[in-house]
């Protein structure tokens, strides 16, 4: 075990951390906001990684503009699912976020079986133009990785501004903290769902393009990741971006040096002892103040 | 409060996936109307086949694959008069999921044995074939395994379970003739650092096991050895220990999506180790198409196919037809199900009935050779199965395996091919290419 590995794996895990953050962050504020989780968060990013897929070896796109078809798709089915459907389970009873579970977990294997259905259920991956390593001394940089960063860096800064400083940024936080409270102060509640949840799909949607030029799709991809984005909100906190970003880095890097230590394989556990750990320990996530009372 | 409430529901819910998943997988195919249980009663027009094999879940392709090849061999049976010994009848198959899935093959085969199927054909993946192989003893029905080269299951004496192809142990001999040739080809700097990357699964650890203890014996050192998964998201880490340690040879045994990476992510980082293919990933179709020009220079021990030259007329007509029918070249896979699937009508008409005994007993003394109809696709010697105590049977050469096929030829019914200008090219033997060296090493 040379230095430069664990170097060279501290670089890989930070790139890669930002892809996670940006998956798990998508999950992490539909959580926020209303409470409730989004089953099949792996199976929407399936199909954009689908559609940047596509666009990208039979339309000749850009890898990365795929991304804004992927945002205005699943955005419009982000506001389609959350306004005749979403908002009419929340709007009916207590229980909604268990209703929304079982909903999208039946999507979830929905989607699974319509893709494979579709597209068969091959590894599909494409070549794009953005290959090739940037060398700082004897590390290696990877070109689309890093590209990918730092879209999603700047994905997060961007949001983090959207929901500190503008207005419906507040509606959002505000109805985040008490839905009924945020109405009397005449926010449309049902607006705002729609509003988060299209957000969350949209990252998503973006996510997908930034893995296309470095990751493989097929109709089961989503399970690997989704599992890992869960692990973000719990992580960072439910709704906290700055703590997505984070987490999604610290699992990164756990995954790789642990990777350069023990294997990948086996690093996976670290990333569920520290799941575990946070759980225990700091069960609101690693960036929140505990609230008592 | 809620939030210990939210993750016991999250908890439930996963629970319940699982079980869902193992429920289901009731098949389009299974439209019978009979469901008499017993051995595939003489009364109906058909003589049904169960086929069992992952048609969803993570290695649902290959399965879909194989049921092409295996549909392929019953229709060109069916077309051409069908079973002669039971007077014309069609062979009708029943096709259930596993899931890719050990629990739920388990009662897609037992649902199989309910319909009343002569013979079960399947299930491609280890970890279904050794859940399911102590079902069909216990049932007494015929399974023929496909794919599924795990070893741990073929060790059980009795006269239901046979496999054609090839278990992972049996790679070896062709192997120590291809490390013979790299080091001959290679004088200058002979392959003595090997890294190993293997799928966590049953047939990823039994297909690398062999590596690491003939070892010394082939002269190479184990430099890297790690498993990985269909779901690893990123390799660059296992990539730069293959670089750093100046490995020669990458031996994988994956499916697609670690294939991909691990060959992208090599070609990304300027790793130059060469990397060969003991099956899985480097042998589906999209291969090529999707690792690009990355894939120029992989090598595969793979299973002679027709599309790497050399078939008969037969087969290189079937296999046209086939790429038509299916549209896709007839890779592994759907050779292996052919290969499988004869070997059972070749039974049934050897016993010259529907029933599962004397289907049993004709696999027991089947004894077949390169020229059968069954062999078209695939390069071994013949079907015959390694039995204790049977007449020409070579039991014991290899350890305790009981019923497996003991007519594979020399190196196995394996060629080495390399990816060159983008197309899979024999490079070993070279008798393929009149005796030139043509591999890029």
């Amino acid at each position: 075990m040379t230095v430069s590995i664990l170097t060279q794996a501290l670089i890989d895990g930070i790139l890669i951390g930002g892809v996670y953050a940006v998956i798990g962050l998508g999950l992490s504020l539909a959580y926020g906001v209303m409470g409730v989780v989004n089953w099949a968060h792996g199976e929407v990013l399936m199909v954009s990684m689908y559609i940047s897929y596509y666009l990208t070896k039979f339309a000749g796109f850009d890898p990365y503009l795929t991304a804004l078809v992927n945002i205005l798709v699943l955005g419009v089915v982000g506001f389609i699912l959350q306004k005749y459907i979403f908002n009419r389970l929340i709007n009916r009873g207590k229980a909604a976020w268990r209703d929304i579970l079982l909903f999208t977990a039946g999507m979830s294997m929905a989607l699974q079986a319509l893709f494979n259905l579709l597209f068969g259920a091959e590894v599909k991956s494409v070549e794009t133009r953005y290959s090739g390593m940037l060398e700082l001394g004897n590390m290696l940089v990877s070109v689309p990785k890093l590209i990918s960063f730092l879209l999603a860096a700047l994905c997060c800064a961007g949001l983090y501004v959207f929901i500190q400083k503008s207005e419906m940024g507040r509606a959002l936080r505000a109805t985040s903290q008490d839905r009924i409270t945020a109405q009397l102060m005449s926010i449309n509640a049902n607006l705002v769902y729609c509003v988060a949840f299209v957000i969350s799909l949209g990252i998503v949607g973006l996510s997908g393009a930034l893995l296309t030029p470095f990751y493989s799709v097929n109709p089961y991809v989503g399970v690997s990741f989704c599992f890992k984005a869960f692990i973000i909100v719990a992580m960072g906190g439910k709704g906290n971006i700055p703590g997505a970003m984070l987490s999604g880095v610290i699992i990164g890097v756990i995954e790789k040096l642990g990777g350069a230590m023990v294997g990948d394989n086996l690093a996976q556990i670290f990333i569920f002892v520290l799941f575990i750990l946070i759980l225990l320990v700091k069960p609101e996530g690693i960036l929140e103040k505990r609230v008592r009372g | 409060m809620r939030g210990k409430k939210f993750f016991s529901i999250l908890l439930a819910l996963a629970m319940m996936l699982t079980l869902l998943s193992a429920c289901g997988g009731d098949s389009a195919d299974s439209g019978s109307d009979s469901t008499a249980s017993g051995s595939g009663g003489d009364s109906s027009d058909t003589v049904k086949v169960g086929v069992l094999l992952p048609l969803s879940g993570s290695t649902a392709y290959y399965g879909g694959v194989q049921l092409d090849g295996i549909e392929f061999c019953v229709n060109y049976i069916n077309n051409n008069g069908g079973l002669s010994s039971l007077g014309g009848k069609q062979i009708e198959l029943v096709t259930q999921d596993s899931a890719s899935d050990p629990e739920t093959g388990v009662s897609a085969f037992e649902k199989l044995v309910e319909e009343g199927v002569v013979a079960v054909i399947g299930p491609y993946n280890s970890t279904v074939a050794a859940a399911t192989v102590p079902l069909a003893i216990q049932y007494q029905v015929p399974y023929i395994i496909v794919n599924s080269t795990a070893e741990n299951f073929m060790s059980t004496e009795n006269k239901y379970v046979y496999r054609t192809n090839t278990g992972s142990t049996d790679g070896d001999n062709m192997w120590t003739l291809i490390i013979q040739y790299l080091n001959q080809v290679r004088s200058d700097n002979p392959t003595d650092k090997i890294a190993i990357v293997y799928d966590s699964g049953d047939w990823g650890t039994a297909a690398v096991n062999t590596w690491r203890e003939n070892a010394a014996k082939m002269g190479y050192e184990v430099v890297v050895d790690e498993a990985v998964t269909e779901s690893t998201t990123d390799m660059s880490t296992l990539v730069n220990k293959i670089k750093s340690a100046d490995t020669d040879l990458v031996i994988t045994a994956c499916f697609s999506a670690a294939t991909n990476l691990l060959v992208k992510q090599m070609s990304e980082y300027g790793c130059t180790a060469k990397v060969a293919g003991l099956g899985g990933g480097v042998g589906d179709t999209e291969f090529i198409e999707n690792c690009g020009d990355a894939a120029n220079g992989v090598l595969y021990s793979a299973p002679w196919i027709p599309s790497y030259g050399g078939a008969g007329d037969e087969a290189t007509a079937l296999a046209e037809e086939f790429n038509t029918t299916y549209g896709y070249e007839m890779t592994m896979e759907p050779c292996w199900g052919w290969l499988g699937m004869a070997t059972i009508i070749n039974a049934i008409e050897d016993a010259g009935a529907a029933d599962r005994e004397a289907v049993a007993d004709a696999l027991y003394q089947m004894d077949v050779d390169k020229s059968d109809w069954s062999l078209w696709f695939s390069g071994y010697d013949g079907v015959h199965f390694a039995t204790e105590g049977q007449q020409n049977s070579v039991f014991g050469d290899t350890g305790v395996r009981y019923n497996n096929n003991d007519k594979l030829g020399e190196t196995d019914g394996m060629v080495l091919v390399q990816v060159q200008d983008g197309k899979w090219t024999i490079v070993y033997p070279t008798s393929y290419n009149d005796g030139a060296d043509t591999i890029q090493y």
